[in-house]
């Protein structure tokens, strides 16, 4: 059995990336659903939400058909690179990602669309184009909700199970987080004091991320005490 | 000044609403008028290129803005058009100082017009630098909007009933810094607003507009002279508008002193005692005209002037005279005819200390 210090250790590795990776994605699939009109704007909307109400395994199961080693992307990146994402700390980093994607899209959407498009107007009539707009308007007004669904995103990926365990497996020092060693530990006898630890450091960090999500959001409201004369 | 500056023809639908637009504005400061709905505000959007209309051009000086047969269009940042709007639509995000520099950092060093100290003295904005937008009353987010334009330097500054929000004598103190800064800077303005009394003592072009078209454009007494009937104006149309200083208070006499190029007004006495330059206002219907040196009269205020203009609203009958500052009375057509109210004709201004009212 590995020490509980390593599979914090690599659980919070695993979110953090899995987070970081979604940030970008999740940033523009965002702004897309919040601010253009296209054509099929319902269904891009239906995909990224659909590991919301999936079942994490069969997202699992999904990216081991399209990643795995014989998979329809990933047998080209194992014939071309060598790469084999399956059953690697990576592929847990991916699979949380993909499940914790819809949280993070959503609180940015909802960010964004609350911006009123006409402060985004007046920058364009300062000689702001598109891009500085974006940069400079849009994502800091935007900044509290990027980071509330960040932090969402980060507790989601400290508690996902399904489909790591599809798509990562549950190799110990490798792939097994948190809620996979929990997992484990329960099937083996004596093993209670060990998970008691387990989960309340996992409640612990859900705890945290929440609690610091919304203490952000609220500084956020208020970044400076106005001086009044 | 007399070439146009812009040339316009465009025209597109949203909704049930189809706005034709079409006229040669010179730009001086012009005065957008119109009934609410009658497309002003989407006529703006289009100059500025917030909105693309579906047929026609823009053109400004030699340059076009937006040419649906050479399909040019070019984005509104772009065109270094300013454009001020109703709500000030400051970032909320940024101190008033950073909405300030905005446009200023992104205009080229050699296309900058004004320097960032000057804008702030001229608009007062020295208090405000530090604050939080959402810290400001309605006139101060105004001011720095204003500024905020300004500073980008644009070529065209347009605004949006900027002051439909504000209290009177913001409001005037406002527009005479948007007189300034038109005749100082030499920018041209196009005013969009449905209050005619104040910006008539501005405007130097009316621009009327009706159900999405031009209706007339032309100095602001011909436009409205043709195309306003008297029962489309408020009651005390037309204000006249003076930026005075105190002289002196008699306080025996209970009167204050003023004066205003030149000009002095005897009013009531002032309690509290104005430290700067200050408005009045006087509406022109209570202004009393005389071809002779009246006597006898209670009225404090008689000043000599020669008549410069008469102008017709509908069956109202406007006469301005030059007293040293230009003033205008109200008549109606019977008193221009039994009085022989004619150009240069000289004549006294008759006003009571009391209608003057002091509006800042």
């Amino acid at each position: 059995m590995t020490p509980i210090s390593e599979i914090v250790q690599l659980s919070l590795k695993i979110a953090l990336i899995a987070t970081l990776i979604d940030l970008p994605f999740a940033i523009a699939i965002g702004w897309l659903l919040a601010r253009k009109r296209f054509y099929g704007k319902i269904l891009v909307d239906t995909i990224v939400n659909l590991p919301l109400v999936l079942p994490p395994v069969i997202t699992g199961y999904f990216l081991l058909i399209v990643l795995g080693r014989n998979g329809i992307i990933g047998k080209y990146l194992y014939h071309f690179l060598g790469v084999s994402l399956s059953f690697t700390w990576q592929a847990a980093a991916i699979a949380a990602a993909v499940v914790a994607f819809p949280l993070c899209v959503r609180a940015i959407r909802v960010a964004i669309e609350n911006i009123d498009p006409k402060i985004e107007e007046a920058a364009h009539t300062l000689r702001a184009n598109r891009w500085r707009v974006f940069w400079h308007i849009t994502l800091p007004l935007a900044s509290n909700g990027i980071i509330a669904g960040l932090l969402l995103a980060f507790a989601r990926c400290l508690g996902e199970f399904g489909a790591t365990i599809m798509f990562a497996g549950n190799i110990a020092g490798e792939t097994q987080t948190i809620p996979l060693a929990v997992f484990s530990l329960a099937n083996q006898t004596r093993r209670e004091p060990e998970i008691i630890v387990l989960i309340c450091i996992a409640i612990a960090f859900s705890f945290g991320s929440l609690i610091v999500s919304e203490m952000l959001l609220r500084r956020w409201r208020n970044p400076v005490e106005p001086t009044h004369e | 000044m007399n070439k146009p500056l812009i040339q316009a023809e465009f025209s597109l639908k949203l909704g049930h609403f189809a706005l034709n637009f079409s006229a040669e504005i010179t730009c001086g400061f012009t005065a957008l008028f119109g009934p609410s709905g009658c497309g002003k505000t989407t006529t703006l959007k289009c100059i500025s290129g917030l909105i693309r209309p579906a047929k026609g051009f823009i053109n400004i000086g030699e340059k076009i803005l937006f040419s649906k047969n050479s399909d040019i269009f070019i984005k509104p940042e772009k065109r270094k058009i300013g454009h001020v709007f109703q709500d000030s639509r400051l970032f909320p995000h940024l101190s008033v100082r950073q909405n300030l520099v905005f446009g200023y950092d992104l205009t080229p060093v050699n296309e900058r017009r004004f320097d960032i100290g000057q804008v702030i003295d001229f608009l007062g904005l020295s208090p405000l630098l530090k604050r939080d937008p959402s810290s400001l009353s309605g006139g101060e987010s105004q001011r720095v909007a204003i500024g905020r334009a300004l500073l980008a330097s644009p070529i065209l500054l347009l605004m949006d009933e900027p002051f439909a929000a504000i209290d009177q004598p913001t409001k005037i103190s406002l527009l005479t810094a948007l007189k300034k800064i038109h005749q100082r800077f030499d920018m041209p303005i196009i005013y969009v607003s449905h209050d005619i009394s104040t910006v008539l003592n501005i405007a130097t072009e009316v621009i009327l507009m009706n159900n999405g078209k031009v209706e007339a454009t032309g100095s602001p007494f011909e436009v409205l002279a043709n195309y306003f009937s008297s029962s489309m104006l408020p009651n005390n149309m037309l204000q006249n508008i003076f930026k005075v200083r105190l002289v002196e208070q008699d306080e025996r006499a209970r009167t204050s002193l003023v004066e205003s190029n030149g000009v002095k007004f005897v009013l009531p006495y002032f309690e509290d005692i104005p430290e700067e330059d200050f408005f009045l206002d006087v509406p022109a219907s209570e202004i009393i005209l005389a071809t002779k040196m009246p006597s006898g009269l209670s009225a404090r205020n008689i000043l000599p002037g020669k008549i410069s203009q008469i102008q017709r609203i509908g069956e109202r009958i406007f006469i301005q005279v030059d007293a040293g500052i230009p003033v205008w009375a109200e008549v109606v057509e019977k008193t221009r005819d039994n009085l022989k109210l004619k150009n240069n004709l000289k004549v006294y201004l008759v006003i009571k200390a009391t209608a003057f009212r002091r509006i800042t």
